[in-house]
Formats: structure tokens, C-alpha cells, sequence
């Protein structure tokens, strides 16, 4: 069974398999992304991460879960060499880059805890696949077409408890820049894949890469357990020597 | 980029954001077998939403990357055609980035396939500032 909703100003998409899924179960899923969304949105003037950036909380009074984001958001930084970074060219914290990702993470958590274990969870374009398919097979995943409006794939992966996230230009723009020079925008990469073992992984890696323009898949090219393709502005993909492994439904 | 009309998958999902604005309790559910996409709602459903015949233009809104603004046209007190007015463009950077530095990976060109698939991973449409020139847009429709 799959239900959509519009939460965090995008659809999230939960499928379910194992079961005739009761609705408290997609309830309780929907219902902690509306939490996140309150505590994490930018565009939200009751938002705690709004508060923050508005400097109406000491650093003593955050909630646990700002605390987990907030330095979850430094580790990647440093993993990330600097591309990975919430802080705007404005001054203030902006985590959707990570927090999408981690939401789905734990939304996925939330799912296992309630012995799902065939499902996969999507917002916005980031998936959390978890089992197989209604059909008995690894979850299959298409790469959205970055020219594109339409939802036209390019390219498909066959996952197995794995993340998938795309970071790219045409929707956000400039949303994601250059941390390392802020003024700069990011143009040549229209849009970068990365699979990873789980999509809050994959999605910070994704964020990051993106920033790094051409250098991005080289990046991921690097990462132990990631695999990568990106879509420059001519058309071509680039991908990493592992992606192809992720081709084949055999092999998930 | 010029003016852009959406597709019709688009549609749907901003036919999602006015539910999401509109109703607090929406579920929307695809039956992929069928290509059916339902609205279901326990306080409101689509049809009870009204809107006055016409066309709408919503506020310009600061996208942070340029201005998007959004046009709504209303018939039989129906949302049927969302449009973009602004969008930001596609500037191209002449920069490259240390292309030759790119190792000896693997490279194809893209093409569009017709795929089966669960899902798709892209980069999505998530502009608030979308969703406020909409908000506006339909603000005015409102009967």
C-alpha cells in the first residue's frame, strides 16, 4: 500500500508491502516528518531552528534532536572538507541539507520498530529502501532526467536496503553554492545520484558532492560503500566503477 | 528559462500543496496498477474546495536562487492550469572545474527510457517560495 502526503513543502511518499498496513502506521510515519518540519523549517516563523536564527535561544536551551542535527551538520563538515556546510552566505543555520535525510532515516527506524521490514520511504526525491518490492525483487529506482520537468527516468538502479539521494541544480538552484566561496555559484553538475547504506548517509553525500562541482564524483568515487552518477549541463553521466554492480537485479 | 507549463504529474502535485494548504488531514493515494491518483481527506474534501472563475497571478517570491512567481487559472471553480510566470534561469557558468582532473571513470550520454519503476530519485520541487506565490495566487481565487 502506498500513501502520499505533502509535508515540508514536498511529497512524501511511504510504500509499504509486508502487510495490509494499518493506517496508524502511515499515521505515526506522516506525523514525526510534521514534527521535524515544525522544529527544522527555515520558512517557519514557530520553527526552533527560526528562534535560533533569530538568536531567542541559548546555545544551552536547544532540544535534543537541534543538538543531534546541529552536530551532525559539523561532522559532515569536516568529513566533507568544508562543502557540506548550514551555514548561509546570510549568517544563519540552514540544515534542510541534512535533515531531509536524517528524517527519512528515522522515519524508516520507525517502520522497523513496527516489524515492517518491505517498504521504502521518499521525500522529495530521497529514498530509504528497506527489503524487496510488491513483486519479490530489489526496490527499483529511477534517475530522474535533470533537463526535465517531467518525471522522466535516465537511468535505473536496483536497491536493496539501500539510500538513494539526488542533489541538483535545476530545482533549487542556487540554493546550494559554494561554501568554500559563497559568492560562486555551482553550474557545470546539473544533478549528482549517490547510494549509500542508508539515505541519510547518502543525502549529505549528496549535498556535498554537488557542491564540488565536476570534483563531486571523484569524491564519492573515494568513499568506501558509496556509488555515485552525475549528469553534467551536455548531457553526459559520470559515474563511479561500483555503480554498475547496482544495474543488475541479481545482484541487489 | 522561459515561461513554463507544467506537466501534468506537476499538476497533481500542486493540486497536493493546495490540499496541504487547505486541509490539514490529507492523504493522497496512487494506485499504481490502476495510474489512479486519489485525494482523500477526513475534514475536506476536493471537491468542497471553491475557487471563483479566472485567472490569478501570485506574488512575486524571493526563491533565494531568482523569483518565482506562479499564475493559477480557475474554471467551473476548479484549479486547472498552474503556470510558471518567473522562473529563475538556467545560467550556465563558463567555469569547469578542474576537468582534467576527472580520474578515468566511466561515461555515457543520457538518454530517456520508458522504465517500471518503485520510485524516482531527483532533485524535487520544493521551493517554499512556490508554495507562497501559489498560496497567493489562490488566496485571490477564493470565493
Amino acid at each position: 500500500m502506498r500513501q502520499v502526503r505533502i509535508i515540508m513543502g514536498t511529497p512524501i511518499t511511504i510504500e509499504i508491502v509486508d502487510r495490509e498496513a494499518a493506517q496508524k502506521l502511515f499515521d505515526e510515519v506522516f506525523e514525526y516528518f510534521t514534527y521535524v518540519d515544525e522544529k527544522f523549517s527555515t520558512y517557519k516563523e514557530s520553527s526552533e531552528i527560526t528562534a535560533i536564527n533569530q538568536r531567542k535561544v541559548k546555545n544551552n536551551a536547544y532540544s535534543e534532536d537541534m543538538k543531534i542535527v546541529l552536530e551532525l551538520s559539523e561532522e559532515t563538515k569536516q568529513l566533507t572538507g568544508g562543502y557540506f556546510d548550514i551555514v548561509t552566505p546570510e549568517g544563519v543555520y540552514d540544515p534542510s541539507g541534512l535533515v531531509k535525510g536524517w528524517a527519512i532515516f528515522n522515519a524508516a527506524k520507525i517502520l522497523k520498530s513496527h516489524s515492517v521490514h518491505n517498504f521504502y520511504v521518499e521525500a522529495g526525491g530521497d529514498i530509504q529502501t528497506s527489503g524487496l518490492n510488491s513483486l519479490g525483487e530489489a526496490w527499483i529506482i529511477g534517475i530522474q532526467n535533470p533537463f526535465s520537468k517531467k518525471r522522466e527516468v535516465v537511468k535505473t538502479v536496483h536497491l536493496r536496503d539501500m539510500g538513494i539521494a539526488t542533489s541538483g541544480s535545476y530545482v533549487r538552484g542556487k540554493h546550494i553554492y559554494n561554501p568554500v566561496d559563497k559568492t560562486r555559484e555551482i553550474r557545470h553538475v546539473l544533478s549528482i545520484t549517490v547510494i549509500g547504506p542508508n539515505i541519510y548517509e547518502a543525502d549529505r553525500f549528496a549535498t556535498a558532492a554537488y557542491a564540488m562541482g565536476s570534483a563531486g564524483i571523484d569524491f564519492i568515487e573515494q568513499l568506501e560503500g558509496f556509488e555515485g552518477y552525475s549528469i553534467d549541463d551536455k548531457g553526459i553521466a559520470t559515474m563511479t566503477t561500483g555503480f554498475n554492480n547496482y544495474l543488475n537485479k541479481t545482484y541487489a | 528559462m522561459k515561461k513554463t507549463i507544467l506537466s501534468s504529474l506537476l499538476m497533481l502535485m500542486f493540486g497536493g500543496y493546495v490540499l496541504y494548504k487547505y486541509s490539514t488531514d490529507t492523504a493522497i493515494t496512487i494506485d499504481q496498477k490502476r495510474n489512479l491518483l486519489t485525494f482523500a481527506s477526513s475534514t475536506t474534501s476536493v471537491s468542497s474546495i471553491s475557487y471563483r472563475d479566472g485567472r490569478y497571478t501570485g506574488k512575486l517570491a524571493d526563491a533565494y536562487y531568482g523569483n518565482v512567481q506562479v499564475g493559477v487559472m480557475v474554471t467551473g471553480g476548479k484549479l486547472v492550469e498552474v503556470t510558471f510566470l518567473k522562473y529563475p534561469d538556467q545560467q550556465q557558468n563558463s567555469t569547469r572545474l578542474n576537468k582534467d582532473a576527472i580520474p578515468r571513470l566511466n561515461q555515457e550520454a543520457i538518454a530517456v527510457q520508458s522504465a517500471n519503476v518503485d520510485s524516482v530519485t531527483g532533485a524535487s520541487l520544493t521551493s517554499a517560495a512556490f508554495i507562497e506565490s501559489l498560496s497567493a495566487a489562490l488566496a485571490q481565487a477564493k470565493s
